[in-house]
This record gives structure tokens, sequence and C-alpha cells, in this order.
């Protein structure tokens, strides 16, 4: 038996039944670090030594007849915006490259009570900022499932780290896509939580409405036994629900028959691959095999909101990281002349092209005459996106859509034009809009032998019809 | 053809300079000419909204999904460690920027 190829629950229940040790599985995993790491480079920092100790403290506490939760002992990563105590903290940014937070973030916290084994903080696009994990100041990381390709991002490392068996799971944050896409690009699972689920409090924020972190694992019933842990209202958090969570993994085993499933027709046509055209539509059928009824529905405003979320996104950076200026954070300009000086150099020398770029979009966009013309129109489109929401799923219980317009691409075709870069995050970003959740699952491989993928759209709260779905496409197509 | 193919970008390199003063930025010159031109065709990207209908929509900043809650209005004991650079409650700048006065 390789450890590192269980999944989380397989896992748990050996930890559980004392057939293997938290140690024992901490040091499978920083061995297939340690073998992976120089051609993926997934993670940013490794915390061996902490790890193990973390580890010997849960198997002395379970050898003391303490009863533990289901991750107790179970390996996994955070993604570098996820502060942790005592662990430096990037952001993938040179501008923090030796920033160690003074306290935890909300969700680094609830893994820790919960036993989860911390290996790493995970690479990612400089601030969340990117859909390749290239722009990384610590370097790119390269796609386990197809050497040679980018994993997506921003949260490519996490995606990649639980991939390569790496971590037997991973936490992410989606703003637009950064979860999911990375999650379809690397053949695992990855959920954006009904923002509001899960804290966010600790974590590095991009854009405060939209942001929301959620779990990237190798199977969907992991997936629900993580954001069991994770979900729960945090007062430090003044956008978390105050609100009970169920069991998510409670429907895991239901089966899909009688579920209504809609298929957006604007997502097939361009700019959508064949290929990825033809993934949803094979799911659609294997749905229907199983008893859901599926039918094709028009909802022109969900594939025309890709510029609204952007001109959001990017009006919210811009203010969110105004806080990173040399004086509080990271790294700090020498010799400037004032105060003034001191925080554009230290932003000027800190920030990688990306970064600056929407900085400066996002003014743009806030700028005079142009917040009414770009950023409050871009509100109303919001509004719109969540009322065709709200339409269809007043018929249906799901839509099912593709995960990302394309395949993954090779990491020399990553300096694309930035429109086009965008343009990759445009079957994520109405599910971000709207605020509701969204799972992208692998669905095989494409003729091209990379990673296929499908995502899962719910009303709010609707993490447990996802799994539902997610568990019975699982079952038929097979785990990874 | 692009636009800025024939009048040049959309967004001069003096208003780049200026959106980068406003963000506390400080850029190259190179550095400044090339988001000129990539913000330029952003702009024209991002500009297809105005093609969206929104007659009727009232604008979103958040999406609120349910019930939040403030914390009580009551003194809390502060996070534990020290904040980065601070000390007892001070943020300290180097010397040699903190102007006349400075410690």
């Amino acid at each position: 038996m390789n450890i590192t190829d269980l999944s989380v629950a397989q896992l748990s229940a050996l930890l559980s039944r004392e057939e293997v040790s938290a140690l024992e599985a901490a040091d499978a995993y920083l061995r297939e670090i340690e073998r992976s790491e120089p051609r993926l480079r997934a993670f940013i920092t490794v915390t061996a030594e902490r790890a193990r100790e973390q580890a010997r403290e849960i198997d002395r506490r379970r050898a003391s007849g303490e009863t533990l939760g289901p991750l107790a002992g179970v390996p996994m990563a955070l993604k570098d915006n996820i502060c942790t105590e005592g662990i430096r903290t990037t952001c993938a940014s040179r501008l923090l490259r030796d920033f160690v937070p003074p306290f935890s973030a909300g969700v680094a916290e609830r893994l820790e009570r919960a036993g989860a084994v911390l290996l790493g903080k995970t690479n990612m696009d400089e601030f969340a900022m990117g859909s390749t994990t290239q722009t990384s100041f610590f370097g790119g990381t390269e796609n386990p499932a197809a050497p040679g390709y980018v994993p997506g991002g921003s949260s490519g490392g996490s995606a990649a780290a639980v991939a390569a068996h790496e971590a037997a799971f991973a936490l992410g944050s989606d703003t637009g896509g950064s979860i999911r896409q990375p999650a379809a690009f690397c053949g695992v699972v990855g959920l954006k939580p009904t923002y509001g689920t899960v804290t966010r409090y600790g974590t590095a924020e991009l854009a405060s409405s939209l942001d929301q972190i959620g779990p990237l694992t190798r199977t969907a019933l992991d997936c629900a036994m993580v954001l069991n842990v994770l979900a729960g209202h945090d007062p430090r958090d003044a956008t978390s629900l105050v609100r009970e969570y169920p069991d998510f993994t409670a429907d895991t085993a239901r089966g899909v028959k009688g579920m209504k499933i809609a298929l957006v027709r604007e997502f097939f046509g361009r700019p959508f691959a064949e290929e990825v055209q033809r993934s949803v539509r094979r799911a659609a059928e294997v749905f229907r095999n199983l008893g859901a009824e599926t039918e094709e529905i028009s909802a022109p405003v969900l594939t025309q909101a890709l510029p609204a979320y952007y001109i959001i996104s990017t009006a919210e950076a811009s203010g969110n990281l105004a806080r990173y200026d040399g004086v509080r954070y990271g790294r700090r300009a020498d010799n400037a002349s004032d105060p003034d000086e001191l925080m554009r150099r230290s932003r000027g020398d800190g920030f990688g092209a990306e970064v600056k770029r929407r900085i400066l979009l996002g003014t743009f966009v806030l700028d005079g005459e142009n917040r009414e013309r770009y950023f409050e129109k871009a509100m109303k489109v919001r509004t719109l996106v969540a009322r065709a929401f709200r339409e269809i799923f007043s018929r249906f219980d799901l839509v099912l859509a593709p995960a990302a317009p394309t395949a993954p691409y090779r990491i020399e075709e990553r300096d694309a034009a930035p429109e086009t870069r965008y343009l990759s995050d445009i079957c994520a970003v109405p599910a971000s809009l709207a605020g509701i959740p969204a799972l992208s699952m692998p669905f095989g491989k494409d003729s091209g032998g990379l990673p296929a993928a499908v995502q899962l759209i719910a009303p709010a709260f609707g993490e447990r019809e996802i799994f539902r779905a997610a568990c019975a496409l699982e079952r038929e197509v097979g785990e990874i | 053809m692009k636009k800025d193919d024939i009048h040049g970008p959309r967004l001069t390199h003096e208003t780049v300079a200026r959106l980068a003063e406003t963000a506390r930025l400080a850029l190259t010159p190179e550095e400044t000419d090339s988001i000129a031109r990539e913000l330029s065709d952003l702009v024209d990207y991002i500009d297809c909204i105005a093609d969206i209908d929104t007659c009727g929509a009232e604008p979103t900043e958040r999406v609120l999904l349910g019930e939040t809650a403030l914390r009580d209005d009551s003194p809390a004991p502060r996070t534990a460690g020290s904040p980065a650079r601070c000390g007892a409650g001070f943020v300290t700048l180097p010397g040699d920027v903190q102007g006349e006065g400075g410690a």
C-alpha cells in the first residue's frame, strides 16, 4: 500500500483504526515532496519538521484514547496567501518574500484544530492574480498531469500538489475561478463554496466581494469532508454568514435520479474548444443514463459577464493592495527621502508586472467619470447575472458547464496578450459574481491525453446537491 | 487593425503616469509605455460592457446570501503576537523618512 495514493476518506479510516500513524502519513508525503519538487515547484515553503511534530502530537493524542475528527493526521497544504503564524506567507510576491505573519487565518486555525497536518505553503500567481501560476516571484509551477503545461491558477500550486500526491488535500482561494480552473487543468476536484460560508479572516484579500476559500482534493467525497471542517461562522470576518451547515457528505451516495440539470447554450460554440464542449455533452449523457433530466436553456448574460468581473475585481484589488506600502508589511525600499517616495518605490520594486497592470486597471475604472461608465455598470451586470441564476434555479437543481474554455496550454504560451489570458476565466466568473457554489471535477482525458473537466453550479448553499451529482459522475468515470 | 496602430495607445504615457501616481506605484518610463499599450487593449476589451442592457438593474456591490453579524461593541484583547514592525501599538519608519521631529 502506498499511503500517498489513498484518498482523504481512505487515509482517515486507516488513521482512525491506527493501521497507519500520522507520522507515517506525514513522512510518506514529505518523501513525495522531496522527489517531485525540484521539477514541479508546487510549494514555496515546506514545513517538514513542524509537520512531523504535529503528526507525533496527533499520534500521542490518539494513543491516549482521545476521539479525533476525520481529518486528524491527514497531511495537507495551504495556498501561500493564507496566513500561518510563524510560517512565512509570501503571496508569491517579492514584496512579501520574508513576511512572517503574527497570526493564523481562520481556515488554518480550523484545520489545525481538526488535526490536519500542515506540510507547507503552495505556489500561486502573485497576489492570486493570474491563471497560470507562472507569475510567482519564486518561479512557475509545472502541471504534474501534463508535463510542460501550465497547472492553471492562481491556486496552481495547490492543484499540482494534490494531483502529484504531494498532499492529501490543499486549500486554495477563488476570486474568479482560481480554485476551479487549476483543478480542471491538473485533473483534481476544486470547490468554490457559497460566498460567506468559509471564513476569509487572515487571508490576503484580492477582491473582497468575490474571494472565497475552498478545498482541492482527489475525490468529490474528500472535498465534502474538508468543507465540513471549513464551513462555519467567524465573527472576525464581516462577510461570514451566521448559519448552521449540514453534513456535506450526507447525500454523496444518493445518486442523481430525479435531479434537473440545465446546460447553458451560450457555453457551446466559440470561444469554447470543441473537446471541452464534447466533455460537457458526454457528462450530460452520463447524468441522463443515471436518471437525471437535462435541458438546454439560454442565458446570454453568463458569457457576457467576464468584463464585469475584471472591472470589479481590479477595482477592489487596487484598494486592497494599498495596504502594501513598505511601512507596515514586507519589503521596504532603501534610501527613500520621504514617506511618499518610500511608498511608491517599495510598491514599484515589490510588485510584479501583472499586479501592477491590475492595480492600474482598477485605478482607471474608478477614476473620475470612469467610475459610472465601468464600475457602476459592472455592478449592474452582476445584478443581471444573479437574476439569471435565480431564474435558472427556479426550475433546475444544477447547471452543468465547462470548467475552462480550453484544455491546459504549454508553459511557453503563458505570455499571450492579457485579454486572451483573461478569457480563461469565462466559465468560472458567473458563479463568482453571483456568490453561488461551483465545483470543477475531472472528466477523463481529451484526445490529446490532457485532463478534461466539467463544472457543476448550484444555488446558494447547494453544495450538498453538487456533491451528490459529483460523486455519482465520479463513480461512473472513475476516480483518479 | 488595432486602434493604437493608427492613433497610438488609447491610454497615453501621461495618463498611465497619472494613474501610477494615484496608486503610489513607481514605474520606469519603459514600464509606463508597455503598460499604456497593454491597458489600452484591456480597456478596448472591457468597453464591450456598454453593450449589455442594464436598464432597471440596481448595482450589486456584494451578494449577501444570509445573515451576517457585527461583533459586540466591547473591548477585546489584542491579537496574540506582535504585528509586523509594531511596537507598543506604533509603526516605526526608518529615521531618514520621518521628517523633522522624527525619532
